[in-house]
């Protein structure tokens, strides 16, 4: 009997125990915390802009009108006496902050091919939208990898099995041949599920739309990429000067 | 002369090394966006600066139409001849090619005007700066070129008004929610007017017998004939529209409003969330199972 009662109270502290824990580890005591609506949020991707009125590059400018930025209300007597009404910038971010893009490298040397042992060699694209509520970049090639005197090309890759320009696949096997890219780091399709998930570019040449290579919905001052080309070819390949030129078209959200 | 054989392979060497072209290439365009209501005949400047913070680069400019793309902001360029030549008298600009030094910058004056018989409504367009390269470098290799884009949205009124019009295709949150599994909304507002507006509102959480919370809503463009997912906003920063808070309970009533840029009549929905602590409640059963247990196999 004495022993039953130890029983008892030894689970009865126990399941107190588990709950209080799981309590504690929540933050939660003996009161709920109060909801804060306007909560403090960081990040280590944004940077909080002070108001700053901007008054360099970017405001309207014009030699034959009184030039004004209405920014908020309606301006109905602005709006009939010069005929428009302008606002440059995004309404909740004081300073107007210009978008940016960055490539590591123009030119991507896939070096002296060998049949057989894929050449890969990566570049690094980087976003500022601190401007803007979000971007994309957009990506696509103007044609295959191609000998442009003679016309002979690398064709873009199938990966092992298949892969196109919107969905990518394992392209692992050195047997398979092409040309293509990977994806990794910031804002990326999320099919890029690791190294060996690979893409064709977009072509042009066959009237394929540009593919969509980082987006983000969200303000970020440097939103970071790395893309990884990659190209193998067969011992039948004909020899030759390859090239092809890849667009990158960075435009912010609206 | 073992040394000196050494050295003339060396500088072969040196002389056939496959050449290195870092070459960074990193635009920048201001201002990101603009907004235009004009009346059709009327001229406006605008004025774009692109500057390089990268290695030297040429650049032309061009004004491409855009389409949205999806409802998160992004636009779709359209880039047919037709459609560019169709708006060809509405933009001045100068197209020459322009040499952009490291830290160098070039103002472009873009003079927008829509023909005295424009028809009264929204047009879309991206100012597009896009860097000339050749690709002569005498080895297998694939070029990067580079366009940023700047959009500008143009509403063509001869009074300045007019007619916009919203509607809230989804104003939405789970019904009943566990207590630590934080309450999201989803809010999609579609454009049925005439011109592109913004939503200027909030988000009103009530809690029964409980503390009221506001979310703000991000005044996000939505353009005509579409729809946008919009987020909130916390100062210059957007944010999903989460109540904060690591734990919930009871019946929490949320009412979304907002009017079109601020004016007139609000549009507004409501809709209402039960959070109940399950999680503690099937922790404790289990407990008590797990007691019940150990007491019958004692007895």
């Amino acid at each position: 009997m004495h022993s039953n009662l130890k029983f008892k109270i030894a689970t009865s502290l126990f399941a107190y125990l588990l709950t209080a824990l799981y309590a504690a580890k929540l933050g939660l005591f003996a009161f709920s915390s109060p909801v804060l609506a306007q909560a403090e949020i960081t990040s280590p991707n944004y940077i909080i802009q002070m108001p700053n009125l901007n008054s360099g590059a970017g405001l309207p400018k014009s030699t034959n009108y009184n030039v004004s930025t209405t920014i908020g209300q309606n301006a109905a007597g602005l709006f009939s006496s010069n005929g428009y009404r302008v606002k440059a910038g995004f309404q909740y971010i004081y300073s107007i902050i210009p978008f940016s893009f960055t490539i590591s490298s123009v030119s991507i040397n896939l070096g002296h091919l060998v049949a057989q042992t894929p050449s890969t060699t990566t570049e690094t694209l980087t976003v500022g939208s601190g401007g803007a509520g979000g971007y994309q970049v957009k990506a696509s090639e103007n044609h295959p990898l191609k000998v442009i005197s003679s016309g002979s090309t690398i064709p873009d890759t199938n990966c092992d099995t298949s892969c196109s320009e919107s969905a990518a696949g394992v392209w692992s096997s050195n047997s398979k041949y092409g040309f293509g890219f990977n994806m990794s780091g910031n804002d990326i399709p999320g099919d890029f599920i690791n190294t060996t998930y690979y893409r064709q570019f977009a072509d042009r040449s066959i009237s394929e739309s540009p593919q969509i290579v980082m987006s983000s919905i969200y303000v970020g001052t440097s939103r970071q990429s790395t893309i990884t080309y990659k190209v193998n070819i067969s011992g039948t390949q004909r020899p030759g000067i390859f090239t092809n030129t890849i667009m990158y078209t960075a435009i912010p959200s609206y | 002369m073992f040394i000196v054989v050494c050295l003339e392979i060396g500088i072969c060497c040196l002389k056939f090394a496959k050449p290195t072209f870092a070459q960074e290439v990193s635009l920048s365009i201001s201002p990101p966006i603009t907004e235009i209501t004009i009346q059709p005949g009327k001229s406006f400047s605008q004025t774009f600066t692109v500057k390089n913070d990268g290695e030297p680069v040429v650049i032309v400019p061009a004004v491409l139409p855009f389409v949205p793309l999806d409802k998160e902001g992004h636009v779709e360029l359209v880039e047919d001849q037709n459609s560019v030549t169709a708006f060809a008298g509405w933009f001045t600009f100068d197209p020459a090619p322009v040499s952009l030094g490291t830290t160098g910058s070039h103002d472009y004056y873009l003079k927008v005007s829509p023909p005295a018989g424009a028809e009264e409504k929204d047009y879309y367009f991206t100012f597009i700066a896009e860097v000339q390269n050749d690709n002569n470098l005498g080895f297998t290799n694939s070029q990067s070129q580079v366009r940023v884009g700047a959009n500008i949205l143009v509403n063509v009124s001869k009074d300045g008004n007019p007619q916009k019009k919203a509607s809230i295709i989804k104003f939405a949150a789970p019904q009943l929610i566990d207590s630590f599994t934080g309450l999201t909304y989803e809010v999609l507002i579609g454009n049925s007017g005439y011109s592109f507006f913004k939503p200027i509102g909030k988000i009103t959480v009530d809690q029964i017998f409980g503390s009221t919370s506001v979310l703000n809503l991000a005044p996000l463009n939505i353009l005509v004939g579409g729809e946008r997912e919009i987020s909130c906003i916390q100062g210059e920063n957007l944010i999903p529209c989460k109540l904060p808070g690591k734990f919930l309970i009871g019946i929490y009533r949320s009412n979304l409003s907002f009017t079109i840029d601020g004016n007139g009549e609000s549009v507004e929905k409501q809709i209402y969330t039960i959070a109940f602590p399950f999680t503690i409640l099937f922790g404790l059963i289990i407990v008590f199972i797990f007691y019940r247990a150990v007491r019958k196999s004692k007895s």
